[in-house]
């Protein structure tokens, strides 16, 4: 064979097929310009990401959906950062964060997303709430100082509301084999490092954990758990069917009054 | 390289013009996606490629300093994703390494397979060149590119490309040595290039 049919037939066989060109097409269409624009605020939920998600979701399911838990942690460096960046505000890209974490979680994606909306000594200003000190300084308000500690309330407040936006979309993203509820086979836990911000106090630390991960936990209480957050953190890892005793560093087990 | 239609495309959509981006869109991915298909080989899944190419795109077309150059820009972005598909299917590489097979409605299925076969083989032994020779016999050979054109398109001199694609053959004809393929000569190739 000469080697210029040889060619002609790689030729042939790398052309792009017109459902290969539809595929892509579709993939481009599904969004992602007008996301370019709106995502490239965000680091991690990239245009690119978004459209890896959406193009699962623009597909079949190849395989079981199985379920997942979100990890919330109450800082907003990633997203900060980036607002500060381009000078945006910083409530746009949060709700995009969350519903990028929620859509990996409902097609299969992922079983685990974790967003972290800011960081220890969080230089964040919630200007979009009307303050002006950033959320590091308003957390070591005294008592002495209403209006500080009335400002890092509203601040708080913000954060609690972005919690609660999260749940609400696991609550009512419906999974597409079992019709039910997602949240009914997911825990999302709100994380927070600190039980008294002003004094550094690491014990009594706030945290709150929704939907039951199949029946695993009991809901609808406030319970002291008693033991160091790894003990939380072990029995989440037991929901998912991981047969850990122990998690990270910490030594305490599994937290066994959340069941 | 760019006809004068191309070029205003390209400035439209700099611009933002509507439906624009469409129509670059509409305009490139077949030429994408071909460079994805060729210049990655048969490991990477070159449709994922060519999205990806095209969010680069997306994402940095406002800097494209010079509309004359997008045809060069974007073979530039191309290689460098196509690069990075190659490096994880790379570390993928304990799958099996089979071409996928891909259904064949064609009436005469032996004979097709026999040539699909060739082609199959062809694509790997391409895909086992160095990056620099496999971009140019993609290129001059496959897409039947002028040495100038490609010159261009790579910013490299004419004789380079030449040199190199002299290598590509040569390297190639070892890797097909089993395949009854006809290879230009060395000697012959030396000169064989437009």
């Amino acid at each position: 064979m000469k080697y210029a049919d040889a060619l002609s037939q790689l030729r042939r066989r790398t052309a792009p097929t017109p459902e290969g060109l539809g595929r892509v097409r579709e993939w481009l269409d599904l969004g992602l310009v007008p996301a370019t624009r709106e995502l490239s605020l965000l680091p991690e939920a990239t245009p690119h990401a978004l459209g890896r998600v959406r193009r699962r979701l623009a597909q079949p399911p190849e395989r079981e959906r199985r379920t997942g838990w979100l990890l919330a942690g109450a800082s907003l460096c990633v997203a900060a950062t980036a607002a500060a960046m381009v000078g945006g505000p910083l409530w746009d890209p949060a709700p995009a964060q969350l519903d990028l974490a929620v859509q990996a979680l409902l097609c299969g994606a992922t079983n685990v997303a974790s967003v972290q909306l800011s960081h220890t000594v969080s230089p964040v200003v919630c200007t979009w709430l009307g303050e002006s000190e950033a959320h590091h300084e308003l957390s070591h308000a005294d008592d002495g100082n209403t209006a500080g500690v009335q400002s890092f309330v509203n601040c708080e407040r913000w954060f609690a509301e972005q919690f609660r936006y999260l749940v609400e979309q696991v609550r009512d993203a419906v999974h597409p084999e079992t019709g039910a509820s997602l949240l009914d086979s997911t825990v999302v836990l709100w994380v927070k490092e600190l039980g008294d911000s002003r004094l550094h106090v690491c014990t009594g630390v706030p945290w709150i954990l929704a939907g039951t991960g199949n029946g695993f936990f009991r809901t609808g209480r406030h319970v002291e758990v008693g033991t160091t957050h790894d003990g939380v953190l072990t029995s989440v890892a037991n929901a998912f069917g991981l047969p850990l005793s122990t998690f990270g560093a910490g030594t305490s087990g599994p937290a066994e009054v959340l069941r | 390289m760019l006809d004068d239609e191309a070029i205003t495309l390209v400035r439209q959509a700099q611009a933002g013009a509507p439906g624009a981006l469409d129509r670059l869109c509409d305009r490139w991915l077949p030429t994408v996606l071909g460079w994805t298909l060729r210049l990655g080989g048969p490991r990477i899944d070159a449709e994922d490629a060519a999205h990806d190419v095209f969010i680069v795109l997306f994402r940095r077309l406002e800097s494209l300093q010079e509309p004359r150059a997008f045809s060069s820009w974007l073979f530039g972005i191309t290689r460098r994703v196509v690069a990075a598909h190659r490096r994880r299917a790379w570390v993928r590489r304990w799958l099996p390494g089979k071409v996928p097979d891909h259904a064949d409605p064609s009436p005469d299925p032996a004979g097709r397979a026999e040539q699909a076969d060739i082609a199959d083989q062809m694509w790997l032994a391409i895909e086992s060149l160095p990056g620099h020779q496999r971009e140019v016999l993609v290129l001059c050979d496959l897409e039947e590119r002028s040495d100038s054109e490609v010159a261009k398109m790579l910013d490299i001199p004419k004789n380079t490309v030449k040199s190199r694609l002299r290598r590509a053959r040569v390297a190639l004809r070892g890797q097909l040595g089993a395949l009854a393929i006809d290879l230009p000569t060395p000697e012959a190739v030396a000169g064989g290039s437009r």
